[in-house]
Order: structure tokens, then sequence, then C-alpha cells
């Protein structure tokens, strides 16, 4: 192996994602409102059909649920989004407005969702449904 | 026996160039085209594919020469060699690549291509670094039974990577009518990393898109379906290691758990998406279930 040829394509590889930084590309996706979680919902499982949604204040996250009560949870990731079916027991901590949600995929990682009064809410539905495994409230 | 060069490494300045280029272009239509954490994810797991692809080259190439020891014919370095093999070689990419989306074992490797949920001349580097273990060179050895010699092999696959590289772009819309029946464009390549459930598995082709219209997996590119890229459970991380190894982690987890030697088998070779109790969707449930949509709304 070329170690000469080696240590200059990393040096590339740095250089050119340090390129796309200080132009300043890539953005934050966010979700505006509940319409726009319901369209995200469909591109990221076509297969899931909610009926109510829970849409993070800042527009980072959203809880769905469907009609036998499945959720699921869309996040954005950069510029783009991506979404996990919370599979019971679900991890959930409720800390007044913001409820926090860990899906079975530690690669996904926790999401927090400021939903204002309606945390409470869904928090107390998935506890009723028996979806909750671990619930703490803070 | 010609000296030949790897002409992917030629290549190397020019991908470099093109993708400052890209970036440029970016920065003026369209800031959301690229994001520096997924650049370097892409980068880095190009770079690794790259090691990758030495450390196991000797192991391919012995295999290479082997198969051409046994040869049928004797093949000579003359023009009509030269453009018949490259003909092949895409014919058998075809295949390989087909087959990569179709069987979960070839699709473990693959799936890092389209673990980007951008579509830019980076993602073109986002390469396996798992190639070797699937297998996935044994497409090519029927051309050296057949008796093109293995450098003359692996020069046209090279000149087939490197065609591939420019069509990783939204920056080009469609080409003339004329390239776009013959030729792998931009827009059929935008098709196949897709994951709108028109486009899920078409658009298999290398260099020539007449392979996919020939087996019945050409898909084009509809303006009022623009294409949504990534992979059908997008990964969610950055994380460089999670992005190369995920699908084998996955097919270790479901055999582990499968009932029955049968369905350990089928978590390995069946299609993506495939699950013994059909919990999960696959390529052909969602594209049922957007045509049954379809059929509800229209």
């Amino acid at each position: 192996m070329n170690w000469l040829l080696l240590a200059g394509s990393l040096a590339g590889v740095l250089g050119l994602a340090l390129v796309a930084r200080l132009l300043g590309l890539g953005e934050e996706a966010r979700i505006v409102n509940a319409e726009h979680a319901l369209a995200v919902a469909d591109e990221v499982d076509s297969g899931f059909d909610p009926v109510a949604v829970a849409v993070d204040r800042a527009g980072y996250a959203a809880l769905l649920r469907d009609r036998v009560g499945q959720l699921l949870l869309i996040r954005a990731h950069g510029g783009h989004f991506v979404g996990r079916r919370l599979m019971p027991p679900v991890e959930a901590r409720l800390d007044r407005n913001q409820l926090t949600l860990t899906p079975d995929d530690p690669m996904f990682g926790s999401v927090t969702l400021n939903l204002g009064a309606h945390a409470a809410e869904w928090a107390s539905r998935m506890r009723n449904m028996g979806d909750v495994g671990t619930m703490t409230d803070a | 026996m010609p000296d030949l060069p790897d002409p992917v490494n030629l290549a190397v300045p020019a991908f470099i160039s093109l993708v400052l280029l890209e970036m440029l272009v970016a920065r003026i239509r369209g800031r959301h085209r690229y994001d520096p954490k997924d650049t370097l994810t892409s980068l880095a797991l190009g770079l690794g594919s790259t090691i990758a692809g030495v450390l196991s080259a000797g192991a391919v190439i012995g295999m290479a020469w082997w198969f051409w020891n046994h040869r049928v014919f004797d093949i000579p370095y003359v023009w009509w060699a030269w453009g018949l093999c490259f003909v092949l070689d895409d014919l058998a990419y075809y295949a390989f690549h087909r087959s990569a989306h179709r069987v979960r074992w070839f699709w473990a490797s693959h799936v890092i291509h389209h673990s980007s949920q951008h579509y830019n001349l980076s993602t073109a580097l986002r390469q396996t670094w798992t190639g070797f273990l699937s297998l996935a060179f044994i497409f090519r050895l029927p051309l050296f039974l057949i008796g093109f010699p293995p450098a003359m092999v692996l020069f046209c696959g090279g000149i087939n990577l490197i065609y591939q590289f420019w069509i990783h772009t939204e920056m080009i819309g469609r080409m003339p009518r004329w390239f776009e029946a013959v030729m792998n464009t931009p827009s059929h390549h935008r098709v196949h990393h897709a994951t709108n459930p028109r486009y899920l598995d078409k658009n298999y082709a290398g260099v020539f898109i007449v392979w996919d219209r020939m087996f019945g997996s050409f898909v084009r590119e509809h303006d009022d379906d623009r294409p949504r890229y990534g992979i059908v459970k997008n990964l969610g991380s950055y994380n460089v290691l999670w992005a190369a190894f995920h699908e084998w982690a996955g097919i270790a987890k479901d055999v582990w758990k499968a009932p029955g030697i049968g369905n350990k088998l089928r978590y390995i070779i069946a299609p993506p998406g495939w699950s013994h109790d059909g919990s999960r969707d696959s390529s052909e449930t969602i594209r049922a279930r957007w045509h049954a949509r379809l059929q509800h709304d229209g």
C-alpha cells in the first residue's frame, strides 16, 4: 500500500468536507405543521396510516399514532427526515412539556419533543395502552 | 500483454475537481444538495472501500487468472475484443447490480452506496467495504472463462466505474433523447437511487440502460414524482461504521432469531425486506400498496 497516497486521500476527504462546511452547504429540515408531518410520515413509512399527530414546537420531530395505537416517530436528519415505529414496550420520559422517546435502534438515538400541554396527554395515552415499558416523569 | 494502468486511480483528480465544482454550483443553486456531515461520511466510505479493495485485490486477481487459465477461447488485445469486453462486462455489471438489490446477502454490501439521502457526486464515491465478503466479484468470472484477459476485463470495469461517477448528480436534467434511450444518465440513475414506490428496484444499468429496457427493469423519471433518495429505512446516522456494516448486523440478528433453517436461509438470500411473518416491507409490498392507493384515489 502506498502510504503517501493514503495520506493524500485522507487529506482530500477531510478537505472536501471542510469546503462543504465553509461554503455553508446543507440545511436543517423542520416540520412546519401537522399536515407537513403527515406528508413526511407517508414518505418515511408508507404503510403507516396515522389518525393523530403531535409536532415538536421547534419542528424538529413529530409523533404520530394510527388507529390501533401504533406509534411512528419522525425526526430531522440534516436536510431530510427519518422515522422509526416505536415497538412496545416504549422507553419514554416525560418532563413537563417535553416527551423523550427512545426507539429500539441505538443508532437512531433518543428524540425529545416539546409538545406543550399535549406531552402529558400523549404520555398518558401511551401508558394506558400499555405501550410504555419504562416511563419516568421528571 | 499491455501494461494497463488503473483508470480509476487516474480519474481521482477529476473526481475531486468535479465534486468541488458541484459544491460551488450548489452554493448558488441550492445549498440543500449537500450536507457536510453526509459528504464526510460518503467520502470516508469511499476511502475505506479503496483500502478494502487493495486488501482483497490479490485474491480477486488470483481467481481471475485461475479462471482465465481454463478459458474456452484465446481472445487477443484487438479493437473488437475491447468493445465486446466492455459490453459484456457491462452486462455482467447489470447482473451483479440486479442481484445486489434482490438478494439480501449482496444487498448487505451494496446498501452502503444507497444509504445517503442526498444525491450528488460525493454519493458516487460512497462505496462498500465488504464487496469481497459478499462475493460480488463472481459475476465477472464468466468473462475470464470465456477468454477475456483479466487485465482487459479489469480495465473495462474501471472505465465502467468512471462512467458512473458523473451520473450521480441532480445538476443535470435530461440528456438528448437518443442518449437517454441507450445510455445510463443522471435522470435514469436518480430513479435507481430513489425510494419512491414507482422507482424502487429499477434501472440497474452501469453504462448502457438498454439492459433495463431488455429485462423489464426500466422506469423513466417522472417530473411529477420527484425522487426521494436513500433506503426504505434510512439510517438517521452519519456513523461510518454503522453505514458500512448495519445490514450485515441485521442479517446476523434475523438469522439468530429466525425459526427454522429455511427461514434462516431466507433471511440471507431472499429480497431485502422479506420476513418470515410478513411484518416488514419489501419493494413489492410498497409498490403494491402504492398501486392500490392510486386505484382508490383515481
